[in-house]
């Protein structure tokens, strides 16, 4: 049981990630795949961040050590975490995670636009966004000679 | 380049010259076909002073490309590869002149392309002979199985691409299956394929290694036609007259069995042969290929067909002679290979030059014919004896030789096929001449005059359809083609061609090959979501049942495999990946919210 | 042999940010082409672009032969901490082959887009090419995982929307598009899903620290996690057989253009990645590694190549079977890589090379054809050889070339393979390799048959010979597949060194 409450944050991870899979494999909406692709993706910046953050941790802006901000921000340390890895002063979480995240959202939009863009002519051209209709609208497609330029 | 580079270049550059050539000037028939016999002869002349050179000092090498390290194509003249040369270009310069008339006489379509694949597989030939390697000669050995499958196929029919197809896929299967692993085996074994004086690979394999290589190049040379890889040589008959020559006599089946001499004289050499299990193995398959082809032959009616297995069976008495365990095989097998080439195409010209005169193409038409063809019968006669080894013909020598070396060895296998194949030759060669020149006319008893008369006019030279309706009429000879054409043409189109394959219900898309709709169709079926996805549930269920019962313990040895987890993790992502499609289709709702208005599907599942 | 090692492309100053210079040219190039005010100049910048990334490259080429390695440090933070650019023997042979397609795509383009592509579109079009150029030349040359994901995607982005751009001659090209995006993208972020996990475990980034790193936790569960979502991730992108169901579609319906430079490119630089990560960041000596490669990879590969080879086969249309075609191919690349030797890799990576030349030759081939004849099935190509013999004669080059017929490059490949499998004592390869094969002449003899051996149906529409501006790079691509057929010492040489900066031995 602990092991799940300590790790709540994974936990939700695999559930957002399956539920975006679900929804991108159960639907045959166009639309609605751009969705659970989406949901899909923001799964991994939870990921991201979780492994990012340390407990007490503060975010990476440098505070001058010995101030009062500090100080305040050292005391707000669990006991015991500075016990066992014998910290001394402020905790900054990993920035890293936080930048590689931010390129990845990014990248997450980009291909978000250009997957509804995509949909949007799909049903300009089919007249249709369900997968079905436009599978059985394809295969009369390859049956008929391509046009003559 | 000093004069033997020279020749080597030059017997390579006039067929291909040759070829480019012929295509330029493709519309003018008479130049064209000038061009062809110029060729010839330059070959000719260029081979026989290649032959009068051989022995003479060093052989003459010409290195002409290393695409990868350890790999060259190259060439060098040797006494075997120039009698080869020798052989070949002769009969091309005869077999031209042939196809001349042949072609002329028939009114054939296409002879440009006739003609250019003709010297491009002469030049093919030529690679083939003067090979001083098993990679070159392999290349070589594949330009011609190329630029022969357009002459296969000349007619175009449905029956001479079915023909085509064989031809293919038997010599192109048979050489990427087997003979292009064996050349790369012997590759790696003996870090070269130079065809090296005494063998090659002799001190470098054990024999495991050696009867595996001689296996996979023996048989590998499909176009020796050696049983079970024969059946691309009866059904290559098709073809029209001048190509089954160029098959049988100048250059496709030699070409297969110069490979295996070479192969056995030059990879393998006696010595090792005369040790190697394998090599007795293939001595007793060629034994029975020589039988079998004899007794297949004399159930032959048509012609054309009975010459082609005549051919598997000669051929197999220089596969013989290449495996058997002395140098004497070696010298009787080129011989062989020399004379039954000058016979086999006197034999197949003789058959052309009946087709096209009188359009009879089954020996139990031609009876009688001989009164009126005395020359062509005559030559078919010499021709036939020549083949089967009878005195005073040149035939006799190579059996003797061949018969002598079987003996010497003690291979008593070898020996008696051979005697009893002579006999059998005997009997199925023989009478076709005999008895076309000494019974009664065949159609007096089946054919009313009109029909005779065609036939003996020449019905190919003065009108195609006919002809190519000769050809059309499977079996059945005279009397079926004349109940045919007097139902009229519709009629013998119907009773001789292709039916068009009808409309079927099909499981697949519009269209789609039959073959593929049996592959890949289930997978489409409604049926077979269902029980994927139940036969899913049900692991899903009794795996979940299995998780609350089973501890964690590695309850298998499994678990302990390295990367067990890693292994397992992949395989579950690519199945959920891969299962996610279908499972879309099974898992969706019915929706309604579609705007039914503007007349689309508004759904309702 | 070309010696590379006395090779200087560019004057040193050039030479010195050539790494760079090679992603960061076709960036620039794309901004320009998008601004360009017509279609010529935007070609023109094309061109330009891809000629300059292929000259850096080169440039590159020489330095990595006369140092092993290139390590270009951005902006002077030094790694691991800074980004760097990594190129040894294998990025310089993937880098040259990117390159060289991205120019001779580039110059076809000039008359391709015309017809394909409606005029207002062509700036953006020649820029969304160039992005992709920029995508997998980074991809490439980065020392950085996580930078590899972003140059992944920036290819994969551009190519996504060139895809769709199709639809002017075939609609079907939207939800081709649109797959191949789904697919695409859940690849990309299975691979990043991997690349956290092994940051978790390893607190690095660039690649070859995190080999080092990885070296002494090869137990760990979460490496193990990491390594089944990169590889995951990059099959789906290198369309490994049983993820490659977005290739056929992506393949046969985007504009010619698109699909010359993917059919060379696309799948080689996924494979590239993969081949990094399997041999090279993880500890190729561990356990699961090997386990991964011997019951997994080969596997696979082997099935996929018989599989697609005989889906080719029963295909109709002509493009989709080259698609297919691809993915088989695909499955013998991974068949060398699979057989885990220097030799092995050599020839798996030999026949990567050998396979882009193969194949953008015959998209080019067909490409020029359809710019007159909208033909799609086998049938409509019946008599093109009469109509545009110099077009079907490249073709037929390069068919012959992708079945192993002497003479050409192909035939030399599937040689190399061979050979290595069975100084590796892979017999089963072996038997593979040749069934695959012997599909292979099935298929390209269908479509020799149609196009050379089956005479047009009376009223048919006629095709036209192609114009001399796509002819031209043609041409100097099927002479290639000849040329390499009978001196292959230059491909052999990038292959051999690619082979040894990968699994780190002499061969």
């Amino acid at each position: 049981m602990s092991f799940f409450l300590s790790h709540f944050n994974y936990i939700a991870v695999a559930i957002l990630m399956m539920a975006g899979l679900f929804v991108l494999f159960s639907s045959g909406n166009l639309i609605k795949r751009m969705i659970g692709l989406a949901i899909f993706q923001t799964s991994t910046g939870l990921f991201y961040i979780s492994l990012a953050k340390v407990f007490g941790g503060t975010a990476a802006i440098a505070v001058e050590p010995g101030s009062s901000e500090a100080r305040e921000l050292a005391s707000r340390l669990d006991p015991a975490y500075v016990a066992q890895y014998g910290v001394d002063g402020v905790v900054y979480s990993n920035p890293l995670p936080h930048v590689l995240i931010l390129t990845a959202i990014v990248v997450g939009v980009a291909t978000l636009a250009v997957g509804l863009a995509i949909a949007v002519r799909v049903r300009e051209a089919f007249g249709s966004v369900e997968a079905d209709e436009i599978d059985v609208l394809s295969r009369v497609e390859a049956t008929q000679p391509g046009p003559q330029a | 380049m000093n004069t033997g580079e020279l020749l080597i270049f030059l017997a390579l550059a006039v067929p291909l010259f040759a070829a480019a050539a012929i295509y330029a000037v493709g519309r003018m028939p008479d130049v064209r076909e000038t061009l062809t016999i110029i060729a010839c002869i330059a070959l000719s002349v260029i081979t026989i002073s290649m032959f009068m050179r051989v022995g003479a000092g060093d052989p003459p090498t010409l290195t002409v490309a290393r695409p990868l390290a350890g790999l060259e194509i190259a060439f060098r003249l040797e006494p075997l590869g120039a009698l080869f040369a020798l052989m070949a270009s002769l009969l091309w310069g005869v077999n031209s002149l042939f196809s001349v008339g042949y072609m002329r006489g028939k009114r054939e379509a296409n002879q440009t392309r006739f003609y250019m694949c003709f010297a491009l597989a002469m030049f093919a030939v030529m690679g083939i002979a003067m090979a001083a390697n098993l990679f070159t000669l392999f290349i070589f050995y594949e330009v011609l199985t190329f630029s022969t499958y357009p002459l296969v196929t000349h007619t175009g029919d449905a029956r001479a691409r079915a023909a085509g197809r064989v031809y293919l896929a038997t010599l192109v299967g048979a050489s990427l299956v087997l003979f292009l692993p064996g050349i790369i085996g012997v590759q790696i074994v003996a870090g070269s394929t130079a065809f090296t004086q005494g063998g090659l690979l002799p001190g470098r394999v054990d024999a495991t290694t050696g009867d595996i290589l001689l296996l996979l190049l023996v048989f590998g040379a499909a176009k020796a036609a050696l049983m079970p890889l024969h059946g691309w040589l009866p059904s290559a008959m098709v073809a029209p007259a001048p190509v089954s020559a160029l098959l049988h006599a100048v250059a496709v089946v030699k070409a297969g069995v110069f490979a295996i001499l070479k192969v056995s004289a030059y990879i393998f050499g006696p010595d090792l042969i005369s040790t190697l299990p394998a090599a007795t193995w293939l001595l007793w398959i060629a034994a029975g290929t020589i039988v079998i082809a004899s007794v297949i032959a004399m159930t032959k009616d048509d012609l054309k067909s009975r010459l082609a297995w005549s051919t598997v069976g000669q051929l197999a008495y220089v596969t013989s002679a290449a495996l058997l365990p002395a140098a004497a095989g070696l010298v009787a097998g080129g011989l062989h290979m020399l004379v039954h080439a000058f016979a086999k195409i006197t034999l197949f010209m003789c058959a052309g030059a009946i087709y096209v005169a009188t359009g009879a193409s089954k020996v139990s038409e031609m009876r009688g014919l001989g009164r009126s063809m005395p020359i062509v019968f005559s030559c078919f006669l010499i021709g036939a004896l020549c083949v089967i080894g009878l005195p005073p013909f040149a035939g006799m020598w190579s059996k003797f030789l061949l018969i002598k070396a079987a003996f010497g060895t003690r291979e008593w296998f070898t020996a008696a096929a051979m005697v009893i194949s002579s006999l059998l030759g005997l009997l199925y060669l023989a009478p076709v001449a005999l008895r076309a020149c000494w019974s009664r006319l065949a159609m007096d008893r089946h054919a009313p005059s009109s029909v005779r008369r065609r036939a003996r006019t020449g019905c190919c030279g003065a009108d195609d359809h006919s002809c190519s309706m000769c050809r059309a009429v499977p079996a059945g000879g005279w009397r079926r083609q004349l109940s045919c054409a007097n139902r009229g043409e519709g009629a013998m189109s119907e009773g001789t061609q292709d039916v068009a394959p009808k409309e079927k219900p099909q499981l697949g898309e519009p269209g789609e090959h039959p073959l593929s709709v049996l592959l890949f169709s289930w997978m489409r079926g409604k049926l077979f979501f269902r029980l994927l996805m139940a036969g899913l549930s049900a692991l899903g269920a009794v795996l979940i049942a299995l998780e609350v019962v089973l501890s964690h313990r590695p309850v298998t040895s499994l678990v302990n495999m390295p990367g067990f987890f890693g292994i397992f993790g992949f395989l579950a992502f690519g199945i959920a990946v891969l299962s996610g499609w279908p499972f879309g289709k099974l898992m969706r709702r019915p929706e309604d919210y579609y705007d039914t208005r503007s007349g689309e599907a508004g759904r309702d599942r | 042999m070309i010696a590379f090692e006395t090779l200087h492309a560019a004057p040193p100053a050039l030479t010195a940010h050539a790494p760079l210079l090679m992603v960061v040219a076709p960036l620039i190039a794309a901004c320009a082409a998008a601004l360009a005010p017509s279609a010529r100049v935007s070609w023109m910048i094309s061109v330009t672009g891809s000629v300059f990334a292929a000259w850096m490259a080169l440039a590159v080429a020489g330095e990595v032969a006369r140092r092993g390695v290139v390590d270009y440090v951005i902006g002077g933070f030094a790694p691991p901490l800074g980004i760097a650019l990594h190129i040894d023997g294998l990025g310089v042979m993937v880098a040259l082959l990117v390159s060289s397609a991205g120019v001779m795509a580039s110059l076809y383009s000039g008359h391709s887009l015309t017809t394909e592509v409606g005029a207002e579109k062509h700036t953006l079009v020649q820029s969304g090419f160039l992005l992709c150029q920029t995508g997998l030349l980074g991809l490439v040359a980065t020392g950085d995982a996580f930078n590899a994901f972003v140059f992944l995607e920036v290819s994969s982005i551009g190519t996504y929307a060139l895809v769709a751009i199709g639809e002017k001659r075939d609609r079907r090209a939207l939800p081709a598009a649109f797959n191949y995006l789904i697919m695409g993208t859940i690849g990309a972020t299975f691979y990043v899903i991997g690349i956290g996990f092994l940051y978790a475990a390893t607190g690095t980034l660039n690649m070859a620290d995190m080999a080092a790193r990885l070296a002494t936790l090869d137990d760990s569960s979460v490496v193990q996690a990491g390594f089944a979502f990169v590889v995951v991730g990059l099959g789906i992108k290198a369309a490994m057989f049983p993820l490659h169901g977005w290739l056929p579609g992506a393949y046969s319906y985007a504009p010619s253009l698109i699909s010359i430079f993917l059919a060379a490119t696309a799948t080689k630089t996924s494979i590239y990645l993969m081949a990094r990560f399997v041999f090279d960041v993880f500890p190729y000596g561990a356990a699961f590694g090997q386990a991964f490669v011997t019951w997994v990879l080969a596997p696979l590969a082997a099935t996929g190549a018989i599989v697609c080879s005989l889906q080719a086969v029963f295909e109709k249309e002509i493009r989709r079977i080259l698609a297919f075609s691809s993915v088989a191919q695909v499955g013998f690349i991974l068949l060398g890589l699979s057989l885990a030797t220097v030799g092995g890799a050599s020839a798996g990576l030999f026949y990567l090379g050998a396979h882009a030349l193969i194949k953008i030759t015959l998209f080019m081939a067909l490409g020029g054809v359809a710019l007159s004849l909208g033909a799609r099935r086998l049938g409509e190509f019946a008599g093109v050889a009469r109509e545009a013999p110099w077009s079907a004669t490249a073709f037929a080059i390069g068919a012959a070339s992708l079945a192993g017929v002497p003479l050409t490059l192909g035939f030399l490949a599937k040689w190399r393979l061979i050979e290595a499998a069975l100084q590796a004592g892979a017999i089963w390869v072996v038997v593979v390799l040749a069934i695959a094969s012997l599909l292979t002449f099935l298929y390209v003899g269908r479509m020799l048959e149609a196009i050379f051996f089956r005479a047009a149906p009376a009223g048919a529409p006629r095709a036209r010979e192609a114009p001399v501006g796509v002819l031209a790079p043609l041409w100097v691509l099927a002479g290639l597949n000849i040329w390499f057929g009978l001196d292959a010492s230059l491909p052999e040489q990038l292959a051999n060194s690619a082979a040894r900066a990968l699994l780190g031995a002499a061969p």
